[in-house]
C-alpha cells in the first residue's frame, strides 16, 4: 500500500499550486447562522387567499346577520285593528302574553280579549251615533 | 168686474199650487257597495277602513265579508253604525294563505233614498306580520246577477 501511495502521489510543485488555488478562508459566522437556522414555513398563496376570503365571509355574515336580526321590542299599541291582530298572532303562536292584554279583566288573555280589542278599534265616536 | 173675479182667481192659484207641491216620495232602494283593498304584491294580513255617505241619503243596513277565504267571515264593525251613514270596518286573518293584489274585503248593504255617493278612507293595511303597508282602497257598486 505504501508503494501505491508513493506511486500516485502528486508532485510537490503541483500540490503547492492546488493548495494556493483552492485556499478557503474561514466561513463567516453569518453564513453559518443562515445555513443552520430553521427553514421558514412558507404557506401556499392559495391557502392564504382562501383563509382571507373565509374570514371575510364569516365575519361579514355575522356582522350583517346581527344588523338584520329582529330585536325583541315591546309592542306599542296603535288603537286600531293591529292591536287585535298582534294579540291573535301571539296567542296562536302560544307565546307569552302580558297581563295587560286582559281587556275584559277575567283573569286570562284569550280570544275574547282579541274580539274586544277589535270591537274597540271599530267603535264609532258617541257624537256620530244618533 | 175684477173684484168679482179676484176670489175665483185666488182659489185657482191655491188649487194649482197645492197640486204642484204634493210630495212625491223619492224611490227607496237597496244597493250593495263593495270595498276593495289593493296592497300590491304584499299578502294582506289586516285592514281597517272608514266609509261614510258623502252625498245623498243612505244608511247602512248590512255587512258581509270579502271574497277571499281569509276574509270570508263578516268583519268587525260597531253595531251602532247600522242605520247610520258612517261605519268603521276592520278584519284580520292569521291564515297561511292571504290575498294579494286587489281583493274585495267587505260588502256593505245600503238603503238608499234617491242616489248616494260614498267616501272611503283606509285607516291601515298590514302584511301577515302586522306591519303597516301601503295600500289603495276604493268602492265599487257591483252589478248583481239576476236569475
Amino acid at each position: 500500500m505504501a508503494e501505491n501511495h508513493e506511486q500516485f502521489d502528486l508532485p510537490a510543485s503541483l500540490k503547492g499550486d492546488l493548495r494556493r488555488a483552492y485556499a478557503a478562508g474561514p466561513v463567516p459566522a453569518e453564513m453559518d447562522a443562515l445555513i443552520l437556522r430553521p427553514r421558514r414555513r412558507l404557506w401556499p398563496r392559495g391557502l392564504i387567499a382562501a383563509a382571507v376570503a373565509a374570514v371575510a365571509l364569516i365575519g361579514g355574515g355575522v356582522y350583517f346577520g346581527t344588523m338584520h336580526r329582529p330585536v325583541a321590542v315591546a309592542y306599542q299599541r296603535t288603537g286600531d285593528i293591529r292591536d287585535a291582530f298582534y294579540l291573535a298572532r301571539t296567542l296562536e303562536r302560544q307565546q307569552h302574553v302580558e297581563a295587560g292584554w286582559d281587556q275584559n279583566a277575567d283573569g286570562r288573555v284569550d280570544r275574547d280579549d282579541v274580539r274586544q280589542l277589535a270591537q274597540l278599534a271599530v267603535k264609532l265616536p258617541a257624537e256620530v251615533v244618533r | 168686474m175684477i173684484r168679482r173675479l179676484l176670489p175665483l182667481f185666488v182659489l185657482c192659484v191655491i188649487a194649482f199650487a197645492g197640486a204642484q207641491t204634493e210630495p212625491v216620495a223619492p224611490a227607496v232602494r237597496f244597493e250593495p257597495v263593495d270595498v276593495i283593498v289593493d296592497a300590491g304584491n304584499v299578502p294582506l294580513g289586516a285592514y281597517q277602513f272608514e266609509l261614510a255617505v258623502e252625498k245623498g241619503e243612505a244608511v247602512i243596513v248590512g255587512l258581509e265579508g270579502g271574497e277571499h277565504a281569509a276574509f270570508k267571515e263578516p268583519p268587525f264593525y260597531d253595531p251602532a253604525a247600522l242605520a247610520q251613514s258612517r261605519i268603521v270596518v276592520a278584519a284580520f286573518s292569521t291564515d297561511k294563505v292571504l290575498p294579494a293584489g286587489a281583493t274585495r274585503v267587505a260588502r256593505l248593504h245600503m238603503q238608499v233614498t234617491g242616489s248616494a255617493d260614498y267616501a272611503v278612507k283606509l285607516v291601515v293595511a298590514t302584511d301577515a306580520k302586522g306591519e303597516a303597508v301601503k295600500a289603495a282602497i276604493r268602492t265599487e257598486k257591483p252589478k248583481l246577477e239576476t236569475k
